[in-house]
């Protein structure tokens, strides 16, 4: 279901993939704990990608929320997601990042929260450009959004990319199509219309499960889904 | 029971990560403020070719150490960016010369998944070796799990993370 570390197409894998094959661990103990990020303070602009700034960003404001469950459908509560990404315009506030696009002043592309008791996540952004990249002849990524998840173990930690429905560029790009077929549309959120905010803003759904590995037998009691 | 969800696939962490991961990257004492269960680990991330990797993000985890004080944040988590030619410091608290093990994943860009390994500092590699956890481990490849070089004068480690090919670190499949 994840991608195979060494994909050609997405030419970065070449010479980064590790030639052998990963070594079977049982879990540990440290690896079934977490960070507690349960005393961390976040601001409400923390999950508010627009209003960061003294002015709002340029771009076409959106919702993208969702849950984060574990795969027997558990609620992952109180746990951290970051997500990060490039402005209206394709360009990231990234320093490392030369795209010939406008940076957008009042976008840094950066946001935090804890989801809720049920396991829920809320942010409001601006929808991402796409932007040129130098893998083949005329590449450019998808529009995405960077998400960043830690589950209740360490063992759950998961990075991915968010893409948008409808978008041509997902048929030509190699870092989603290293992922086997029938898993792709997971990393794709869906328009929800009950997500928009009237007048302001449309809305994107997308949930995230991770891996049961870690999940310790007392949390079945959290069962409420 | 419910049916199994079908799992997130990973995707890679890109080039970019980090404004966005920013806010739990801290300056780690290098020296003199560095108290003596402290130990600093210095090394670099290297590609199939040997080259430094200057776009990877380490995240050192090594489960409790008592939150930081001033911004409620854990401190058992240390994310490290790797610099332009591919180095990285982070520290790992090691009590009374005790045997410690800190566990380290790596990301980057051209990694389609997270890259877990994890660091054992025994001052008895024997010790390490008979570790039951790490029987799976060809015996040739468990060196690449200990440090390098150590100095206990200065109570600084050397331990590099090679992704592909001579020396390949191992790299684990958590189960």
């Amino acid at each position: 279901m994840h991608p195979p570390l060494l994909y050609p197409d997405y030419k970065s894998t070449v010479l980064r993939a590790p030639r052998e094959a990963p070594v079977a661990l049982d879990i540990g103990e440290d690896e079934l704990a977490v960070p507690d990020f349960s005393g961390a303070r976040f601001a409400d602009t923390d999950a508010d990608l627009t209003r960061q700034s003294t002015a709002e960003p340029l771009g076409e404001r959106i919702v993208v929320a969702g849950r984060i469950l574990d795969s027997t459908g558990r609620p992952v509560r109180d746990s951290l997601v970051e997500i990060w990404q490039c402005n209206a315009a394709g360009r990231y506030r990234d320093a490392a990042d030369r795209h010939h696009a406008p940076i957008d002043p009042h976008f840094r592309g950066v946001g935090r929260m804890l989801t809720d008791e049920n396991g829920w996540y809320r942010f409001i952004t601006i929808k991402p450009g796409p932007y040129p990249w130098e893998n083949h002849p005329k590449a450019w990524r998808p529009a995405h959004i960077h998400f960043s998840l830690f589950g209740r173990s360490y063992a759950q930690r998961l990075i991915t990319q968010m893409y948008f429905p409808g978008d041509p560029l997902l048929a030509l790009d190699p870092i989603i199509n290293s992922v086997p077929a029938g898993a792709r549309d997971r990393l794709i959120s869906r328009f929800d219309l009950p997500l928009a905010i009237e007048g302001a803003a449309l809305g994107y759904r997308f949930d995230v499960v991770l891996d049961g590995r870690g999940s310790t037998p007392f949390e079945a009691a959290d069962h409420r889904d | 029971m419910d049916p199994e969800r079908p799992l997130t696939p990973s995707q890679t962490i890109g080039p970019f990560f980090h404004e966005g991961l920013e806010w739990l990257v801290r300056d780690r004492p290098t020296d003199a403020k560095r108290d003596e269960h402290e130990w600093l680990v210095e090394g670099i991330v290297t590609d199939g070719n040997g080259a430094g990797v200057p776009d990877a993000l380490l995240e050192v985890w090594q489960p409790g150490r008592p939150p930081s004080p001033a911004e409620c944040i854990p401190d058992d988590l240390q994310r490290v960016y790797t610099s332009s030619d591919g180095r990285y410091t982070f520290t790992i608290r090691r009590p009374a010369n005790e045997p410690a093990v800190a566990h380290i994943t790596v990301f980057a860009r051209g990694l389609l998944a997270e890259l877990r390994t994890r660091l054992y500092v025994d001052d008895s590699p024997e010790r390490v070796a008979a570790r039951e956890e790490l029987r799976t481990v060809p015996t040739g490849r468990l060196a690449t799990l200990l440090p390098s070089r150590v100095d206990t004068s200065t109570r600084t480690l050397e331990w590099s993370i090679r992704l592909q090919g001579e020396g390949e670190t191992v790299f684990f499949d958590l189960r």
